[in-house]
């Protein structure tokens, strides 16, 4: 069974995707800028980015904005989840391996 | 050949200009709904001595996911309010109408909205008939 949204167009949904892949990768953006008049050197700039979803975040510990409670329900949900192939829903691997609760996928097809 | 071309361009042309905007809110949801994190370090230097530093520690999430991942707020924020309640309820998209649904009510029962029923829910409805039968 293939669960379709009819309001999503391939475009909107191709958007939603790449940046879903940004997101949930983490995206790291590393830049050196030099401003040179003839040999003398004006001004160095360096910036390191990072752009990442929390789960990412948390997942490779990056430092976030103080004051953050990192027992809220949130943070305990990152941990030992995957996507289930099918649904994409975020599901416990332990639970996924006997059947997507969401849309009943099963490993192998099984 | 020829005229499946035509057609491609039709449909391209046909596809309402509607769905932009859609594609936009869909990835402003997304983002917000995901909570997106930006740490950026900046230096600036003339001539070797540094003359501006910047680091960039950021969160932007919707109230929602905010409350969800224990986000501090701004104080005064009166968070015993029912919408910071019903925020603090872990919820997931019904796959089949979208509506946001308190995950324990959409995977163990169905989506009061469209009455979708998840493959659990169906299982644990299924295995007492076996047993009757």
């Amino acid at each position: 069974m293939t669960i379709k949204s009819p309001t999503m167009s391939r475009s909107h949904k191709g958007l939603k995707q790449v940046l879903d892949r940004a997101l949930d990768k983490g995206t790291v953006a590393d830049a050196r800028l030099r401003v040179k008049i003839g040999k003398l050197e004006l001004v160095r700039l360096r910036a390191i980015t990072i752009l990442s979803s929390f789960e990412t975040a948390a997942r490779h510990s990056l430092t976030l904005p103080a004051g953050i409670n990192y027992n809220a329900k949130g943070w305990k949900k990152i941990t030992g989840m995957d996507s289930c192939p099918q649904c994409s829903k975020k599901v416990l691997v332990q639970e996924l391996k006997e059947g997507c609760p969401w849309c009943g996928f099963r490993l192998g097809g099984v | 050949m020829v005229q499946e071309t035509v057609n491609a361009i039709q449909e391209a042309d046909t596809e309402p200009e509607r769905n932009l905007d859609e594609g936009l809110a869909a990835v402003v949801d997304r983002v917000l709904d995901k909570g997106l994190v930006i740490n950026a370090d900046i230096r600036v230097s003339v001539k070797d001595v540094e003359l501006l530093g910047i680091t960039i520690r950021a969160a932007l999430a919707s109230f929602e996911t905010a409350a969800q991942y224990g986000l501090q707020f701004p104080s005064g924020t009166n968070m015993q309010t029912a919408a910071w309640k019903d925020a603090m309820v872990g919820k997931e998209e019904c796959p089949q109408c979208g509506k946001r649904v308190p995950e324990e009510q959409l995977l163990n029962e169905s989506c009061p909205w469209c009455g979708w029923v998840s493959a659990k829910a169906k299982a644990a409805k299924e295995v007492p008939l076996q047993k009757c039968t």
